[in-house]
């Protein structure tokens, strides 16, 4: 269904970032083969250059990124209008084996170019730039996964069939839509909120200890470790909470449980705000440990450590307003009651 | 955090005022822009408002049309199925229509002719008020669509004729006609008795050309279309899901394909665009090199022109999304409907319901402000790769 | 007189341009220099002498192709752009030949170019820029386009520009070449103030005005990429 303009819109955005990123990934290339920052050649100058615009496309890239997600679940939502049995994005999303591997991957690919500006953050700020190889190797592979990117979204947007009435047949039967919801039901609801509620207040402690326990000096790498992957954990854990229980609330439906409908305008975009702060947070909490991981030479430990403070604080803003967002039915539905 | 902050907004302010120095080269390219978003976001916005139109008519329309195939083609359905279907479960009440195309060799125009007894429609009375003056009821009585009443240059008459089949005379009589808010539909409709229209058609009495069938629960529309296939092979039925489908389906490939054509406008503006932020001027690179010898960074420079571009294309998208309102909502979207409603040659003449949602800016943004950024960000970096030694040689 | 620290010390401080081109042209030959913190000296030489160019690294403009240059304290030897410019902002000060002011900006604006990376507000930046016009004896020209002022009041802009982020080292590049003697004898006192306010003064000029002053410390001779000293 290439001929609707939201499938135009998505290639075009697609074509374009692959166009950026393939730039700065020449870049990347010519700097693994030629960087020497012993020479003042014009090349190694020419290099130096270049570096400012590679990682100026790859900043437009991970806006083009979050573009691209945003829009993929907006097309979605449109394309479950002309599709026979989807009822939502959900819907279109299932009817096609690409959808949600599209999805995933370009949810990926927000976090993979954030942490590449992240490693470009803490080079530059040392004059040697000592992370000039493993960032640009990184950068070489960004450009695969945003092919497979690209690719998967074309061939959803190939896979999908509208169903028209056409003069030859008779009934087009509508297949019952997709049911998303049961894939969710693993743990009783009770204990799942449990289980959301004790991670949000696990990784706030471990985060504020972070930042203002000084005694736990001999923990840090393991409280380190734990944060990032708690978060990382917590991503998927706030993701199937979502869709299986806080959605119901937010739709005041019991039965529709769509991740995807609340970013809707319906629900006051409540959505939006809930997904950005929650991949936000994530991303900066879980982000603490890619930077520790690389920042082991002792010239980078002070950029660093003064990353670290920043990021914890900004991850635990985040986690505060998503809990808020996330919570704000749910609550409402306890004190207040259905409608 | 702050100074961060700080700094971007004293960035923000350079880069307005320098637009604002290169006023009227600026204001040339942004408007060229904005004349091609307004073509982009007016298809948008008749889409959307056309689909939404419809949507709102289908929902008065019968939930299941149940038709008589025979070689692969339609024809008249004998009244005797009526019982048969008034029998299913769930099934609220059949009305039996007629519903036909009558070709005008005067004017060289299609009507559609249909006809229906209201008494027998479960929300028949709602017709009157989509009719100005009266619902047919005598014989050759009649309402007009404002296309066919302008078609038949009636000029005042009530009375006019139609030929049948056999070229003999069917005097008519006009009783009403349809509300303009309604014209997606009924331009070209003659609304008439069923006796009259069978008379019009040469049908026999006992025949019509579909039964309408309405449904107590929506959710078993699905259900209850299977149920009368089985017990009427050979018939074709149609469900309000999918001809709602297929109007999304059609309006969305027009306006994609529309889109296809305005996409090489757009590219020849980007090109434009690269053009123009690649040409730096003798003046600009002296004021580059001077800022950076001053202190400024590459990434600041780089920074700046791309504030520049973001402000530029963001006013020319805002500008044409206004533009592409007032170009579909004022005016009719005179430029574009005998593209996206049918080829008929009576187009209708309706007034469309204002839809602008979120998601559609955020895909003329896509459409348009996201390949403008791309073209100028190279260019923007040449500029911001003058040296510095420049502004001291 | 000199302090016992030196703030510029260059030690045989080649550059060669294009390096790896056809075009490669060395423009200094391993010069060695040392100016002591609060003096003023002079760069004489005719125009292609190298003597922009020994200007652009005693300035962090460019990095040196070889030798050591140490600036204000900071080893510059193949540095990157980006920390020559961190450097360069906030301990040098630049004077240009015809005083390289933005014609359509205000003068308080011209002035305060320097602050805006540096994430200085406009409350902060007019009292910064306001204070130092004032001191000149211009602040009354604070928002004419800097195009409309006469060559004198240009000069002092130039010169509030430059001492803007109050760094320790002030360059001009020929600063008198467009001025009349008053004037030029005029900026020379300037920077006499200056240099007893405890500035570190390079002019690089070839006008006798200049290389006359009493105030100077030291007339460094440029010619063909080498220096002599007398």
């Amino acid at each position: 269904m290439f001929l609707s303009i939201w499938s135009l819109a998505l290639t075009f955005c697609g074509a374009i970032a692959l166009f950026l990123v393939a730039v700065a990934a020449r870049t990347g290339w010519r700097v693994l083969r030629h960087w020497d920052p012993a020479s003042d050649d014009s090349l190694q100058i020419s290099l130096e250059s270049e570096t400012w615009l590679a990682s100026t496309l790859v900043e437009y890239g991970l806006a083009l990124q979050i573009l691209s997600l945003l829009l993929f679940i907006l097309a979605a939502d449109q394309f479950s209008q002309v599709i026979a049995g989807a009822m939502c994005a959900t819907g279109s999303l299932m009817a096609d084996p690409y959808g949600m591997p599209t999805l995933y991957v370009k949810l990926a690919g927000v976090f993979l170019y954030g942490f590449w500006l992240l490693l470009h953050q803490l080079d530059i700020r040392v004059e040697t730039y000592p992370l000039v190889r493993i960032k640009f190797i990184y950068l070489l592979v960004l450009l695969p996964f945003l092919l497979a990117d690209v690719t998967l979204q074309t061939l959803f947007i190939a896979g999908l069939k509208p169903d028209i009435i056409t003069s030859c047949c008779s009934v087009v039967f509508a297949e019952a839509g997709p049911d998303s919801g049961n894939l969710m039901g693993i743990l009783p609801n009770e204990l799942m909120l449990a289980v959301y509620y004790l991670a949000i207040l696990g990784l706030a402690m471990v985060g504020i200890l972070l930042l203002y326990g000084g005694w736990v000096e001999r923990f840090r790498t393991l409280l380190i470790s734990v944060y990032t992957l708690g978060w990382f954990g917590f991503f998927f854990l706030a993701l199937t909470v979502i869709t299986a229980i806080i959605s119901c609330y937010i739709y005041a439906m019991p039965n529709h449980r769509c991740p995807f409908c609340i970013i809707k305008p319906e629900y006051h975009y409540i959505g939006l705000g809930i997904y950005a702060t929650l991949i936000g947070g994530a991303f900066f909490g879980s982000s603490i440990g890619v930077a520790a991981l690389i920042g082991r030479r002792p010239d980078l430990t002070r950029p660093v450590a003064r990353y670290r403070r920043v990021a914890i604080k900004i991850s635990l803003s985040l986690l505060a307003v998503f809990t808020i967002l996330s919570s704000y039915h749910y609550l409402r539905y306890l004190f207040v009651g259905g409608e | 955090m702050n100074f961060l902050l700080e700094k971007q907004l004293n960035l923000l302010d350079y880069a307005l005022a320098s637009l604002w120095r290169r006023k009227l080269k600026n204001l040339g390219i942004m408007s060229v822009f904005a004349g091609v978003i307004c073509l982009v976001a007016s298809f948008q916005f008749l889409t959307a408002s056309l689909t939404a139109t419809a949507q709102d008519l289908l929902a008065e329309a019968p939930e299941i049309v149940v038709q008589q195939m025979s070689a692969g083609r339609q024809e008249a359905l004998p009244l005797s199925y009526l019982s048969s279907l008034e029998e299913l479960n769930g099934v609220r009440t059949v009305a039996p229509r007629i519903w036909g195309y009558y070709f005008s060799e005067i004017s060289g125009a299609n009507y559609t002719v249909l006809a229906v007894d209201p008494s027998v429609m479960p929300k028949g009375d709602r017709l009157f008020q989509a009719v100005e003056g009266q619902l047919p009821s005598g014989p050759g009585e009649a309402v007009l669509g404002s296309g066919v009443a302008a078609d038949l240059k009636l000029a005042g008459r009530r009375s006019f004729s139609l030929f049948r089949p056999d070229l003999t005379l069917k005097p008519m009589q006009m009783v009403g006609v349809f509300k303009p808010d309604t014209d997606l539909l009924t331009a070209d409709l003659i609304y008439t008795t069923p006796d009259a229209a069978r008379d019009l058609f040469a049908i026999p009495a006992d025949h019509c050309t579909d039964l309408c069938v309405y449904v107590a629960n929506p959710r078993e529309i699905g259900t209850i279309a299977k149920k009368i296939s089985v017990i009427l092979p050979g018939t074709r039925v149609l469900t309000r899901p999918q001809i709602s489908q297929t109007y999304r389906v059609v309006f969305g490939w027009r306006s994609g394909f529309a889109s296809i054509c305005l996409l090489s406008a757009l590219a020849a503006f980007v090109i434009l665009a690269w053009d123009k932020a690649s040409g730096l001027s003798a003046e600009e690179k002296r004021e580059i090199a001077i800022l950076k010898v001053l202190g400024w960074q590459t990434g600041d420079i780089l920074l700046l022109r791309c504030w520049e571009s973001l402000i530029a294309a963001g006013l020319a998208w805002l500008l044409g999304c206004t533009a592409a309102y007032l170009h579909v909502f004022w005016l009719g979207g005179a430029l574009f409907k005998p593209v996206m409603l049918g080829w008929s040659v009576i187009h209708p003449q309706l007034r469309l319901l204002p839809v602008v949602s979120t998601a559609d800016l955020l895909l003329i943004f896509t459409m348009s402000v996201v390949p403008y950024l791309a073209a100028t960000v190279i260019p923007a970096w040449r500029a911001a790769i003058t040296p510095p030694d420049a502004a001291i040689r | 007189m000199a302090d016992s620290v030196d703030m510029i010390v260059l030690d045989s401080v080649s550059k060669i341009y294009n390096r790896g081109r056809l075009n490669e042209v060395t423009a200094l030959h391993e010069v060695s220099l040392a100016v002591a913190s609060g003096s003023m000296v002079c760069l004489r030489g005719a125009s292609g002498s190298g003597k922009s160019t020994l200007l652009s690294i005693i300035g962090c403009v460019i990095p040196p192709s070889s030798g050591r240059a140490i600036i204000a304290g900071k080893p510059l030897s193949r540095l990157p752009d980006r920390f020559l410019t961190i450097h360069r902002r906030s301990h040098i000060g630049f004077i240009f030949q015809q005083f390289n002011v933005l014609p359509e900006l205000t003068v308080l604006d011209n002035v305060t170019l320097p602050l805006l990376p540096l994430g200085v507000g406009p409350a902060e930046r007019r009292r910064r820029g306001g204070e130092l016009l004032a001191g000149l004896g211009i602040d009354h020209r604070a928002s004419f386009p800097a195009g409309q002022i006469s060559g004198g009041e240009l000069q002092r802009v130039a010169i509030a520009r430059a001492l803007i982020n109050d760094p320790p080292i002030i360059l001009a590049d020929e600063p008198t070449a467009h001025l009349d003697s008053k004037l030029s004898r005029e900026f020379m006192a300037t920077m006499a103030e200056l240099k007893r306010g405890g500035k570190t003064i390079v002019i690089a000029s070839h006008d006798s005005l200049v290389t006359d002053s009493p105030d100077l410390d030291r007339i460094i001779n440029v010619k063909d990429g080498r220096i002599d000293v007398s």
